[in-house]
């Protein structure tokens, strides 16, 4: 059984991009989610923050780069992005007004 | 577009343009498509962000001022012609409100000139005036160039030459040392050795003097000024002038084909009498010009005062860097006038509406009066200008290109209207405005001559 969370912390933020922008004419949108976040937990977010349906939600963790400073390695943190998929006609406008 | 037009003073023209949105939307999506892929957008390549994004990175004013750069220009070019406005400047561009786009626009348009009742004015043509003591003086010139200069045995008089050796010491030390010199014995020819004068007067060959005097408080040497100097002072030999008598011989010697001294004298006062006409017309030309500037009104907008300036201040910096346009040469010349450019274009101010002034007042004049000039006429001005020196090949290669050819133009149009100006002062019945232009004042003419035989 996974943590209880409450919705509102899922979502990280949406990914403005040039691919997320491509994806939204598929219906689909991209977000950086809490990592321990499960799919039925973003679906869940995700109806409540944009009142949309959601259909389909992937999931993918996405590696940490290697940073380094000078001698010191570091590794960036690992996250996990998901593309939710939405139904037909409806949209999710990330800034209010424009 | 929605154009008002409202005429103020000094010819100018306040015009406020009211931009319909969807023209400055189009404008906007413009201004994105120029400016897309200078902009960096995190998450997107340069130029791959949507308008929409790009608007929200840059904010929308920012991309509405981009397309205004482009939009205001186009859109007050088309105001000026729908309105048919003559702009002679650049116009002044403020824009009152974006939401909608208002626009306001001074725009400077031709100046108005009334030249007021110009074709009746009558001048009083100034005298020439008439040395009479000048043929004399130009006489004596002449007698003395000619002089005969002969040895005498006798103390020095007003007007010889002599010859000789002088030495002057101040505070011991020699600023004066000339062997075998030659002076002529009059005061105002030997006003840079002061004392030697007075002292010369009197002395014979062979004989040696040894004075003081004070230098003048003025003398050209400052650093020598007020004190005194010692000299020493040999007259080596005494010559006298012997003016040549005022006769038929004299005429004759002067050269240039005189054959008596009647001839001589005509000739010296013909010159004379030439130089005088000339200078009472340059007089009367002067005036007629001021009188008509002063009473013509004429309405300019400012700008046209402000290039003014600008000229003279290249000018200015085209002779103080001796040629070139050179910005550096004219900030040190600032600097040693002490003054700013703006003080400098401040004092400029006033000459420069006057010249502003007087060049609207006689191109309208030039302009009323018809005066033109043709390419013909620009040849035959060529033509005039070459000389025995000069070949007609010479004078083609300097005046012969279209910036000579405009600056012939320019100074034989001037000239004319000038000509013109002076006939109308003067009174003398100058052709109607534009006859030789217009053949259709022949006939008027020729209507006159008909209807006068009638009325007897």
């Amino acid at each position: 059984m996974p943590k209880a969370i409450h919705p509102y912390s899922v979502i990280v933020r949406p990914l403005i991009t040039e691919k997320g922008t491509m994806l939204s004419e598929q219906n689909k949108y991209a977000f950086q989610v809490r990592k321990d976040a499960n799919k039925l937990q973003i679906k869940e977010a995700v109806e409540l923050a944009f009142d949309v349906t959601v259909l389909k939600v992937n999931t993918m963790v996405m590696p940490g780069k290697t940073r380094r400073v000078g001698r010191s390695k570091g590794q960036t943190a690992e996250w996990k992005k998901a593309v939710v998929t939405i139904s037909e006609g409806q949209r999710i406008e990330f800034f209010e007004g424009v | 577009m929605n154009v008002t037009a409202e005429r103020i003073p000094d010819s100018q023209v306040v015009l406020t343009i009211e931009v319909e949105p969807e023209r400055v939307e189009q404008s906007m999506q413009q201004a994105y498509r120029r400016v897309a892929p200078r902009i960096r957008v995190p998450g997107f390549r340069p130029g791959k962000a949507p308008r929409a994004i790009l608007e929200r990175h840059v904010g929308r004013e920012a991309l509405l001022h981009e397309a205004l750069d482009k939009l205001v220009p186009e859109v007050v070019e088309e105001a000026i012609k729908s309105e048919s406005l003559e702009m002679v400047d650049a116009p002044d561009l403020e824009i009152t409100s974006l939401e909608p786009v208002v626009i306001k626009a001074t725009v400077p348009v031709r100046p108005t000139i009334d030249l007021g009742d110009y074709r009746s004015l009558r001048l009083e043509a100034p005298d020439a005036e008439i040395d009479e003591d000048e043929a004399q003086r130009t006489l004596d010139q002449l007698r003395r160039r000619n002089a005969d200069i002969e040895p005498v045995e006798r103390p020095v008089q007003e007007g010889d030459r002599v010859r000789v050796s002088i030495t002057g010491t101040v505070d011991d030390e020699q600023v004066l040392t000339q062997d075998n010199a030659d002076l002529t014995v009059r005061a105002e020819a030997l006003t840079s050795v002061p004392g030697v004068y007075d002292r010369l007067l009197g002395m014979s060959a062979g004989e040696l003097a040894e004075f003081e005097a004070t230098l003048p408080d003025d003398y050209s040497r400052g650093d020598l000024a007020g004190k005194s100097i010692h000299y020493t002072l040999t007259v080596l030999d005494v010559k006298e002038e012997k003016l040549p008598e005022l006769d038929d011989e004299f005429a004759k010697e002067v050269g240039e084909g005189f054959d008596s001294l009647e001839a001589l004298k005509e000739r010296i006062d013909s010159d004379i009498r030439a130089r005088a006409d000339e200078e009472a017309r340059r007089k009367l030309q002067e005036l007629a010009v001021d009188t008509l500037v002063g009473q013509a009104t004429v309405e300019y907008p400012p700008q046209m005062v402000e290039r003014e300036i600008d000229h003279m201040i290249r000018d200015i910096t085209r002779q103080v860097s001796g040629g070139a346009d050179d910005r550096r040469t004219m900030e040190r010349f600032l600097i040693a006038a002490g003054r700013s450019e703006e003080q400098l274009r401040e004092e400029f101010r006033p000459s420069a509406a006057e010249r502003v002034k007087r060049t609207l007042v006689l191109s309208q004049l030039a302009e009323n009066e018809g005066i033109s000039v043709t390419p013909e006429d620009i040849e035959a001005e060529l033509d005039a200008l070459t000389g025995p020196n000069v070949s007609a090949a010479q004078v083609r290669q300097v005046f012969g290109t279209a910036a000579g050819r405009e600056m012939i133009e320019r100074n034989l149009r001037s000239r004319r209207t000038l000509e013109r100006l002076i006939q109308l002062a003067r009174g003398e019945e100058p052709p109607a405005a534009g006859e030789a232009e217009v053949p259709a004042t022949d006939t008027e003419n020729k209507d006159e001559e008909a209807a006068a035989p009638a009325t007897e």
